[in-house]
């Protein structure tokens, strides 16, 4: 698009869904602190398929966006011409308790979702940061995941099958609604932590998963921080199967609201079961913790573990100021918490916090550059020295967030080694005129 | 041709490429379906022995088939076009296993059984267990995305497959993905999961061990018929239950088991269901107590549980012998591998006995009924003419049948040669022709595994009569 065809975006609308559906300089539209002048929110998946056909036409550059909660992940690249709105697609297709089954459309919140699944004593196992904004459309393009992984693992997994509006506008599908599939290759996964650069996903059928009959969560916290991590590995190796189990800092403790614990570094195990099995597991979680250095055990249920989980997860998402470096960290389980003590070295005079999930091999890392003088070099340096940390574990480090001045000197999702031409061959192939979300993705792609 | 062997010899040694038509006997088969003559099978010991091997194919425009064990069941690893099948018999080591953060490195001939045998002492074992992972390897299973009884709970192989060390279509060398649960860029490793050996060459798998559970129960509900065993089903995972495994069989196989394995089961049988569950000892029992109580309510003729090892081999010795055992019924079957939500397993199973009663060919059915995976099979004498024919169209009926319900083609066995041209059914030219892009993502130039996976535009009954037809006997598996 040349700059002499500034209102061809609002001409790809009007021409497309007609006047009435262009959305003018909504703030909610922004990425990297620049205004998208342009939105569009299509009423279902033939009209978004409509503004994605005339957008290829035309060149015009989009970038997907649900509920925007993590609209902060990206490399910087050219201001998109319009924001492609996913939130009125947010109805549920189908719901198929008895075959543990359901289809939603890509717009719906998490929590709606959820709220429907509870009907039945059934949950999408899966759980993100500000779940009530937070699509599933958006979740799975950003790759995301919440406490719950260490148990169900990526949200992924979970998807059974997935429809997509292609980079042109055809509208196709893969999978299927059935939870045993091999017809066909397994397309959805490009598009699960995609970023919406290879196609806009626009329906999901997920695995649900029933309820657990009942719930208990232990905490424990640590005046060592690797003992708590010698525990959290222990369980990992053993027989008591947790929903979640997560370490994390005095800084994310506080923000559950239960500060009143002291200590270096806490576990949080929820765990779930019928009454003898649970019961069991407590007992040994609890006998763990003791065992390796816990000093204060609770154990938290009801309305209050719910609410300590989704803090958990909110975790570095609802503080204002937000922190300005967030990292999501990938390594192998027993490099978690050296990772966690170098990186708390290496940051001494400022440390982050953390909240990691170790049998799942992620650490998300929360760092505020505080008073200083010099706050972009500072936020540089302790980005290159998380990043570098996990690398040098043999791990990966995503930058979640991070000042925008700053993401021209790094590819925010870091390495790819050898497997970045396969890639760009992808985008070439599903994208060629490089119309979604152009450059924000790895590689620049 | 003749520079091309010559090649292949000086890449993998003269001991181990095959090219007489005698000794290319055993690589025209694979699990079940029709034949194809490779022009020749090198058996590579190294990554870089594989790299050299496609590289003088390529060079040679040769199409090019990895094998594993030939255990398939759709013909993914038959060389439909000729050229060059790489076998993975000589890379059958266990390079490396991580007990504390739960990974094993392996070649991708390893047998699957052999890797949980082998980190068994440690406590671990390998969860996806396709019924032929006494035979079949890691490798193969990548490509295909198996399953197995127990991915009910534990999920395929792609819920297990961290990274791969692989070869691409021009001989390049390189690692998709690694040891981590996340990498970053697009998940190439889930892409190449269940590509059935079309856009790479895997040379290395780094697999997810699981923790042995401590206690594992069974459980077999005898039924007088398949609705009652289905109402079960229902009622189990209603209940909040997601057993380990939860298989079905129906009275045509629990005739056959009972004739070959004598499970012992009763006079007027209809139905068997077997029910596994695993975990720490209290849930297990909690689980089992519940799942007797759901049995108990639609009319079970008899119900037996089995704790110890050598009991619960004896409860899925029928299920496991019953595929071997419809040889007693006829002398081929055709077995068909389509999914359908759970919910429809009553209507889906009423249907198929009436196509048998409409067309008087005898179909018996056995079902991964957890996560609703038929089995059914059409019996039928391959010496009768025409009757192949039928077999293949009543197949095809079913297929049809399970898709229309929601359904889809393939619940394990893939796509391959067998269910290519069916694809039509579930998907539209666009959505073919995305899945398609993948092929030049990937550089392959059509050069890996060959007109497998998409539809050839012919009618499959018409292209190979002889697709899809297990041979019987004791060494099928499903």
């Amino acid at each position: 698009m040349n700059s002499d065809q500034s209102d061809l975006p609002i001409r790809v609308i009007e021409r497309s869904l007609g006047p009435d559906s262009v959305i003018n300089d909504d703030s909610r539209y922004s990425v990297d602190g620049r205004p998208i002048p342009v939105a569009v929110r299509p009423k279902n998946i033939d009209d978004l398929s409509a503004i994605l056909t005339e957008s290829h036409a035309q060149d015009v550059k989009v970038m997907p966006v649900g509920g925007g909660t993590r609209l902060s992940l990206g490399n910087a690249a050219q201001t998109p011409d319009i924001a492609l709105d996913t939130t009125s697609l947010n109805q549920p297709v189908s719901i198929n308790s008895a075959d543990l089954t359901a289809t939603f459309e890509a717009g719906m919140t998490l929590d709606s979702v959820q709220s429907i699944l509870a009907e039945n004593n059934q949950f999408l196992a899966m759980d993100a940061a500000l779940s009530n904004n937070a699509t599933i459309g958006g979740i799975l393009a950003s790759g995301t995941s919440g406490p719950l992984k260490w148990q169900y693992g990526n949200p992924r997994d979970l998807v059974l099958g997935m429809k997509v509006v292609q980079a042109d506008g055809s509208i196709t599908k893969s999978g299927g609604q059935v939870v045993k599939n091999v017809s066909g290759y397994d397309m959805a996964r490009l598009h699960v932590g995609g970023l919406g650069s290879l196609g806009v996903v626009c329906e999901v059928s997920f695995k649900l998963t029933p309820k657990p009959a009942n719930e208990k969560t232990v905490l424990a916290a640590f005046d060592n921080s690797k003992s708590c991590g010698d525990v959290a590995l222990s369980i990992f190796n053993g027989q008591v199967t947790p929903l979640a189990l997560n370490v994390f800092d005095r800084g994310v403790l506080s923000a559950t609201g239960m500060s009143n614990i002291e200590g270096e570094q806490y576990l949080a195990v929820r765990l779930g079961g019928r009454p003898r099995g649970l019961a069991r597991m407590v007992d040994e979680t609890i006998q763990a913790s003791r065992a390796g250095g816990g000093t204060t055990i609770e154990i938290v249920d009801g309305g209050s573990a719910l609410d300590l989980w989704r803090r958990i997860s909110d975790f570095g998402w609802v503080d204002q100021p937000p922190p300005e470096v967030v990292l999501r960290v990938s390594l192998v389980p027993n490099q978690v918490q050296t990772y966690i003590d170098a990186i708390k070295a290496s940051l001494a005079d400022n440390a982050p916090s953390f909240v990691a999930s170790p049998g799942y091999g992620n650490v998300m890392v929360f760092w505020q550059s505080g008073n200083t003088n010099n706050k972009l070099e500072s936020s540089g340096n302790a980005i290159r020295a998380l990043r570098g940390g996990a690398v040098s574990l043999g791990g990966s480090a995503i930058i979640e967030r991070c000042p925008v001045e700053l993401k021209s000197e790094f590819d925010v999702w870091g390495e790819a080694g050898d497997s970045i031409e396969i890639m760009r061959r992808m985008k070439q192939q599903y994208d060629p005129k490089g119309i979604l979300n152009p450059g924000r993705f790895i590689g620049r792609i | 041709m003749d520079s091309a062997l010559k090649e292949l010899r000086q890449s993998v040694g003269d001991a181990y490429v095959i090219d007489t038509p005698e000794d290319l006997i055993v690589f025209e088969y694979d699990g079940a379906v029709d034949k194809a003559t490779p022009l020749a099978v090198v058996i590579p010991e190294t990554a870089q022995q594989v790299s050299e091997c496609v590289k003088v194919a390529r060079r040679h425009e040769l199409p090019i088939v990895a094998r594993g064990a030939g255990t398939g069941l759709s013909g993914g690893a038959i060389a439909e076009h000729g050229g060059v099948v790489i076998a993975m018999t000589r890379m059958t080591k266990i390079l490396e296993v991580d007990t504390e953060n739960r990974i094993a490195v392996v070649e991708p001939g390893v047998v699957n059984l052999d890797l949980s045998t082998h980190v068994a002492p440690l406590g671990l074992y390998y969860a996806p267990d396709p019924s032929s992972q006494r035979a079949c390897t890691i490798g193969g299973n990548v490509a295909e995305n198996s399953g197995g009884p127990h991915c009910l709970a534990y999920g395929v192989t792609t819920n297990h497959v961290l990274g791969m060390e692989v070869v691409l279509a021009d001989g390049t060398i390189q690692w998709i993905g690694g040891r981590t649960r996340e990498s970053v860029g697009f998940d190439l490793r889930g892409i190449l999961v269940g590509s059935e050996g079309t856009l790479a060459i895997v040379t290395k798998v780094v697999v997810r061990l699981l923790t042995k559970p401590e206690s594992v129960k069974t459980l077999l509900a005898i039924f007088k018929d398949l609705d009652d065993a289905s109402a079960a089903v229902s009622g189990i995972i209603g209940a909040g239950i997601v057993p380990a495994a939860l298989e079905m069989m129906d009275d045509l196989c629990i005739q056959a088991a009972e004739a070959s394995v004598h499970a012992g089961y009763p006079e007027g049988a209809g139905a068997v269901l077997l029910v596994e569950v695993d975990g720490i000892t209290e849930s297990v029992e909690e689980e089992v107590e519940a799942i007797e109580e759901v049995c108990n309510r639609f009319r079970p003729i008899e119900i037996r549980t089995a704790t110890d090892a050598e009991e619960r081999e004896r409860l899925w010795a029928g299920r496991k012998g019953v595929l071997g055992a419809l040889g007693r019924l006829a002398p081929n079957y055709l077995l068909v591998d389509g999914t359908v939500p759970r919910t429809k397993l009553v209507e889906v199973l009423s249907k198929i006995r009436q196509m048998s009663v409409d067309t008087g060919y005898p179909i018996a059915n056995l079902l991964h009924a957890g996560d609703g995976n038929l089995h059914p099979s059409v019996l039928f004498d391959e010496r009768i003419p025409g009757d192949t024919k039928r077999a293949l169209e009543i197949g095809g009926e079913i297929l049809e049948l399970c898709v229309e319900v929601g359904g889809v083609l393939s619940g394990e066995h893939g796509i391959g040669l067998e269910k290519q041209d069916h694809m039509p059914l579930m998907f539209n030219e666009s959505d073919l022709a995305v899945m398609a892009k993948l092929k030049p993502s990937f550089a392959t130039e059509d050069s890996l595994n060959p007109g497998k996976v998409f539809p050839t535009g012919a009618t499959c009954g018409d292209v190979r009569q002889a697709a899809a037809i297990a041979r019987v006997g004791p060494g099928a598996y499903v």
